[in-house]
């Protein structure tokens, strides 16, 4: 398992996505991991550059609730740590 | 374990005429494919607003003006993101693409999510296939203010492009002319998907390398891009066909290497990117005008309180009870009506006969057939009803919102989330919910939703419900009671995956990833299709299986016939009466049935049975219905009185509540019927795990139902 992504160390102001409160726009750094569920966030296009707000959570705080673009999406916390967003500043 | 339960992954090939063109509908979970399907074909089959409602190949014959007259063999694929292939039912949708057996593949992308149904597009390119793109819903694009290009997309891809609405039935016949198109002038269009130059290099070097070593053909695109990714299932194939394989893996670990230095991403990241900027960079050429930021402000602020965190959990359960409280309350008055058709049946029939006629054709027909029959068919307003329910909270996207809600509830009882909709389904019945387990991409999580889904309570038990509540429960009882039931079920269902997940089916937790569709105004086609399409199986299954069964349980509760009788003497008309009912009681006892009832009395005795409700234990093995059809026999065939009772008033006066308590509860566990045992069988490819579910749920549901009874006849 060749891992490249950690050869180019995140920039200092990345978070794990579920570090967001309701209702941050962010930006996808990139997705941290392997196997399947990587490569499900990759086809379901969730990719650099990407960006995301994070709408809501569950009753209990999990899971979360995302929306990107024109779609929405839920994911547990334990796969919002695998991606690395970046905040925009609302303009 | 997952060796076995792989193989047993069916493939339902049905062989389709080797003369017909062969055309497969792919896209994204949830784009409307199954709809367009309905639509060529004139099928009809389920359709929902949350994604994974397809989990099987089915296939049918599209014909209609622009098609040949023949027709078009026409596959609907389950929905998948990609030709990754992760969970079972999307293995099905990539065998077939990659398969090679297909004359054409119809894209469905949804039009109000174009780019990433057009990252799918982007594969199926790569693969070789003859395509032809479809933009499904564009209705509700337009409606949300989208334009686009479609003149502009066919000259970019040089393939039939075609819009249409599935829901509004638009754009078939130019869908099916688009077919024909791409199946006079098959195309391969490997080359009209835009890659980066680096890319593009790779993989011609690797095409290049499979040609050496003799592949050839349209696949070997796809064949190299998996060489890139390092796929196993590819690799496990060149390693068969191809002897010197290992060169090949170690230049596509150079290729590799190479695009990961020069891009800064991992492979994966990098090809995704790759795809998602084809997709995106097409869907910026053909827009002519975006869709409104607010067009979907509504589904927003309906979320904002059905899906809220406070609110969310009481709304769920609150329109759980509204559906059993509407299932019993509207249901009273047709069923009532169906009571009275099949009491003037049985009043006909007999009419025929002499009063006192001991006529067996008489009895098979009144007091097995019909009340068999009927005593099922009464039950129809309920199933026509709930299922209604449960079709809207379906189409409408409510169902997915329910999963987002209660993931916490099931993560903690070791249950997927996504568990959470097949578990819904097997309201309905446990078959489908078994298969639509499907969608659940690790096997102990499938496992686990399989082995307590029968816990659900069915359709087919229903009707025992809606005889045994009335008799036992006063009315403003009865719709707490059904909800009661029901929640019985899932808690017990919770409890036994926690048991389940701590031993014998330990292991990691899948993740829970899932697409939440916009809420959708279901049609009005659909729901009432739902509640034809449930009330006909139903009475079908009335009619012939549970017809059957009564017959022969009709048999079982008549045959042997007692003893010669001793000879009436001259007593009073009053004592004459007590006396017949006496006698029939003591000629059930003596039947088959009875004997065997009578032999299961010690081990149902302790929970409160007594050997009448034994004879029907039996035949709800069969179908669950039997329960009900079995109780009404044997109380018709125990009367002789020709004005008979009501059977929830017969069983009033008969049990006391807390017998029906004990049967009711172990009626919703015990024994899953044959059916469920079968399908078990076949999904989990080992008799293990069928028996095992049914001996397990029997023997809970006996302890149970033994604590119950008895400790209840403690304190009552």
């Amino acid at each position: 398992m060749s891992m490249p992504e950690q050869a180019l160390a995140p920039p200092q102001e990345s978070l794990q996505l579920n570090a967001l409160p309701d209702g941050t726009r962010c930006r996808i750094h990139t997705i941290t991991g392997s196997g399947p569920i990587r490569q499900r966030l990759l086809d379901m296009g969730l990719l650099p550059d990407v960006e995301l707000q994070v709408e809501r959570r569950a009753p209990g705080g999990d899971p979360i609730w995302i929306r990107l673009g024109s779609w929405q999406m839920a994911l547990r916390k334990a796969e919002a740590t695998s991606i690395l967003v970046l905040p925009v500043r609302d303009a | 374990m997952s060796a076995s339960t792989q193989s047993a992954q069916p493939l339902p090939v049905k062989v389709t005429s080797r003369n017909l063109p062969t055309v497969a509908l792919a896209g994204n979970p949830n784009c409307g494919k199954t709809t367009l399907f309905n639509s060529l074909t004139g099928a009809y089959h389920t359709v929902g607003n949350y994604p994974g409602v397809t989990v099987e190949r089915r296939s049918g014959t599209a014909r209609g003006q622009g098609l040949p007259a023949s027709g078009v063999s026409l596959i609907d694929l389950p929905g998948t993101y990609s030709l990754s292939a992760w969970s079972p039912e999307e293995r099905i949708a990539q065998q077939e693409l990659l398969g090679g057996q297909l004359d054409a593949v119809v894209v469905v992308v949804d039009s109000t999510n174009l780019a990433r149904g057009l990252q799918l597009l982007a594969q199926v390119l790569l693969t070789g296939s003859n395509p032809v793109l479809c933009l499904n819903m564009s209705d509700e694009a337009g409606k949300a203010g989208q334009r686009l290009d479609l003149e502009q997309m066919r000259r970019l891809l040089e393939i039939p492009v075609v819009e249409t609405s599935g829901k509004l039935d638009q754009g078939i016949g130019e869908l099916r002319e688009a077919i024909q198109h791409a199946l006079e002038h098959p195309k391969d269009c490997r080359r009209r998907v835009t890659l980066g130059l680096e890319l593009r290099d790779a993989l011609d070097r690797l095409e290049q390398h499979l040609d050496k070593v003799g592949i050839r053909g349209p696949q070997v695109t796809w064949m190299a891009l998996k060489l890139l990714k390092e796929d196993p299932d590819t690799r496990g194939l060149l390693n068969v066909i191809v002897e010197e394989s290992d060169s090949l893996f170690e230049e596509a670990a150079r290729e590799k290497e190479l695009l990961q230095k020069g891009s800064g991403q991992d492979i994966h990241l990098y090809i995704g990117s790759q795809l998602s900027g084809f997709a995106s960079g097409l869907v910026r050429e053909v827009t002519l005008h975006l869709s409104r930021e607010d067009a979907r402000r509504l589904s927003d602020t309906i979320d904002s309180v059905l899906a809220n965190k406070v609110l969310g959990l009481p709304i769920f359960l609150a329109i759980m009870y509204g559906i059993f409280w509407i299932t019993f309350s509207m249901g009273e008055a047709p069923m009532g009506w169906i009571e009275g058709l099949f009491g003037f049946m049985a009043e006909a029939v007999s009419g025929l006969w002499p009063a006192g006629s001991d006529s067996l054709l008489r009895s098979l027909l009144v007091d097995g057939i019909l009340a068999g029959v009927g005593g099922v068919m009464v039950f129809l307003p309920n199933i026509v009803l709930l299922f209604a329910g449960l079709a809207i909270l379906e189409d409408t996207g409510y169902m997915a919102r329910a999963a987002f809600i209660m993931d916490r509830v099931m993560h903690r009882f070791g249950l997927h989330g996504q568990s959470f909709l097949p578990l819904m389904t097997g309201f309905g019945c446990s078959i489908p919910g078994i298969m639509a387990t499907r969608t659940l991409e690790n096997e102990r999580d499938r496992l686990v939703t399989m082995l307590v889904l029968p816990l659900m309570s069915c359709g087919a038990r229903l009707p025992i419900w809606m005889l045994l509540i009335p008799a036992f429960f006063a009315p403003p009882w009865r719709a707490p009671a059904l909800w009661g039931i029901y929640m019985t079920g899932i808690l017990l269902a919770l409890v036994f995956s926690l048991l389940l997940r701590r031993t014998v089916l330990r292991g990691e937790e899948a993740p829970f990833v899932m697409e939440l569709p916009p809420y959708r105004m279901p049609t009005l086609r659909a729901i009432l299709y739902k509640m034809y399409d449930r009330s006909r199986s139903y009475v079908i299954k009335a009619g012939t299986i549970i017809l059957g069964v009564s017959i022969v349980l009709w048999a079982m509760t008549s045959f042997p016939g007692p003893p010669e009788q001793p000879a009436e003497t001259g007593a009073p008309a009053g004592i004459v009466e007590v006396q017949e009912n006496l006698d029939a009681a003591d000629a059930l006892r003596y039947s088959l049935a009875g004997r065997l009832g009578v032999a299961m009395e010690p081990l149902f005795s302790p929970l409160g049975f007594d050997w009448r409700i034994n004879t029907a234990l039996i035949g709800a093995f069969a179908a669950k219905e039997v329960f009900v059809a079995q109780m009404g026999i044997v109380f018709a065939l125990g009367e002789t009185d020709e004005n008979s009772v009501e059977l929830s008033e017969a069983l009033r006066s008969s049990y006391s509540p807390l017998v029906g308590i004990s049967l009711m509860l172990f009626l919703l566990i015990a024994t899953p019927c044959m059916a469920t045992v079968a399908i078990m069988k076949k999904e989990t490819g080992s008799w293990k795990y069928a028996w095992g579910q049914f001996i397990g749920l029997s023997v809970f549901a006996w302890l149970l139902s033994l604590a119950v009874f008895q400790l209840g006849s403690l304190f009552l």
